[in-house]
This record gives C-alpha cells, sequence and structure tokens, in this order.
C-alpha cells in the first residue's frame, strides 16, 4: 500500500485555502476565461486559447497530498473526463508531453515535472507558495495561447 | 508659479500572486506600470520581458512604449499581468 505523505484532514484544509485563492482571483479566471469546477481533490478547468474560444480543452489538476506533492496535471475529455492522449491540444510542450510513455508536461510546479521528467532536477524544486494552482494554470494557458496564434 | 500633477487613474491590477489597487498618472508608461505592479505583487521585476499587462479579456498586451493616458486607460479598469510563455524545461 502506498505511503501516506500527509494527513488526508490536514491535506484538505490546505488544498481548500488554495483553491480559495484561485477562486478569488476573478479578473485573472474572467480574463482567460476559465470555467472550474471542484471534486475532491481535482480541480477541473475549462479553457480555451485565446485567439480560437472553439477550441475547448478540459484541464484536470488533481491534489491529493497537497502541498506535499506537486498537483498532477492532465487534459480530459471535456464529456467524459477519461484521460487520453486524443484530448491533448497541439503545440510543442503539448505534443512532447504525449510522447512520453504516460503524459508528463514539463512545466515547473506540475507533479509529472518534479517526479517525472525533472525527478531529482534540485535547481527547480516544488514549492507550494512558489507554484500556486493560478500560476500553474497561467503557463498552461500561456503555452495554450502560443499553440494557437 | 504652481505645478499642475497630471491627472491619475485608480486602477485593479489582478495576477496569479494576487490583486492590488493603485493610482497610477496618466503619463505613466506600460512598462513603468507593469514593472511597479510586479514588485507590489511579489513577481520578480528582473523576469517583466516574460510578463504582458492586459486590459481584462483582451488578446494582446498593451504596447509598453505608450502611456495609459495614450492608450485611453480610464478610472476604474481592471488590468492583468500575465506570463507570455511558461517556462518549458
Amino acid at each position: 500500500m502506498a505511503r501516506r505523505l500527509v494527513d488526508p484532514e490536514l491535506s484538505k484544509h490546505y488544498f481548500n485555502q488554495e483553491v480559495s485563492k484561485l477562486q478569488s482571483l476573478k479578473g485573472l479566471i474572467e480574463h482567460h476565461g476559465w470555467a472550474i469546477e471542484v471534486d475532491g481533490f481535482d480541480i477541473y478547468i475549462s479553457m480555451y486559447p485565446k485567439r480560437h474560444p472553439e477550441k475547448k480543452f478540459l484541464a484536470r489538476l488533481r491534489c491529493d497530498e497537497h502541498p506535499k506533492r506537486a498537483p498532477s496535471f492532465q487534459f480530459l475529455d471535456p464529456a467524459t473526463k477519461h484521460e487520453g492522449t486524443q484530448y491533448w491540444p497541439e503545440g510543442d510542450p503539448f505534443r512532447a508531453a504525449i510522447s512520453r510513455t504516460t503524459p508528463q508536461l514539463c512545466i515547473p510546479g506540475i507533479r509529472e515535472f518534479h517526479e517525472g521528467c525533472h525527478a531529482g532536477d534540485s535547481s527547480k524544486p516544488w514549492s507550494s507558495e512558489k507554484y500556486s494552482f493560478a500560476k500553474i494554470l497561467e503557463d498552461v494557458q500561456a503555452e495554450l495561447d502560443r499553440a494557437y496564434p | 508659479m504652481s505645478t499642475k500633477e497630471p491627472p491619475k487613474v485608480n486602477l485593479t491590477i489582478e495576477s496569479s500572486s494576487g490583486v492590488i489597487k493603485e493610482s497610477y498618472s496618466l503619463n505613466e508608461k506600460i512598462h513603468a506600470v507593469k514593472v511597479s505592479a510586479m514588485a507590489k505583487l511579489h513577481l520578480d521585476p528582473s523576469t517583466a520581458g516574460n510578463y504582458g499587462l492586459f486590459i481584462k479579456g483582451k488578446n494582446e498586451p498593451l504596447p509598453e512604449d505608450k502611456t495609459l493616458g495614450d492608450l485611453g486607460i480610464s478610472d476604474g479598469m481592471t488590468l492583468v499581468i500575465s506570463p507570455l510563455k511558461a517556462e518549458v524545461i
């Protein structure tokens, strides 16, 4: 059985705090057109490239064991919320992510970066203070906007 | 002789690290507003080139060599500081 790093109740407390911080950034959420839904330790974010609002993507931050572990990031089928590489956007970092055995987006702040493609890279340690949920989502949004100019 | 202060606007500036409400002169250039707001929002101003200052909901960052007045920024508007590129490694 996998060892738990954080007491689930404590984790939920910190998670809720971080979600509240994200949801308080109403101008930012409106600016990017994000629709945010929280279910347990999962945050679902409906997002689209700024110049192509017709291209909808559903992102999920899975934040179990927050704040000890970085949130895991995946794009999902917007209808079923199933994982699959076919639901990932175009663009270099996204194509690179799905070329790996399991999708690993190499952006600091994401679990797949800290525990996957850059595990052991001490120059970019995971920090819940440095990599807020909003910061992670904005970095993904910036790459989404660049992928669909 | 009296010197007349340039008109000011009260702006809300939002980023992933929080929200500030500040008053700026309409003569202030966008770059200066962005860097000053970044410092207040605890975003490293030395990384200012990675960020743009946007009118909320607009697709293009404001041109940095123009002033708030040049661009018709008015009192009460919300601006957003947002990254132009992620740190992809």
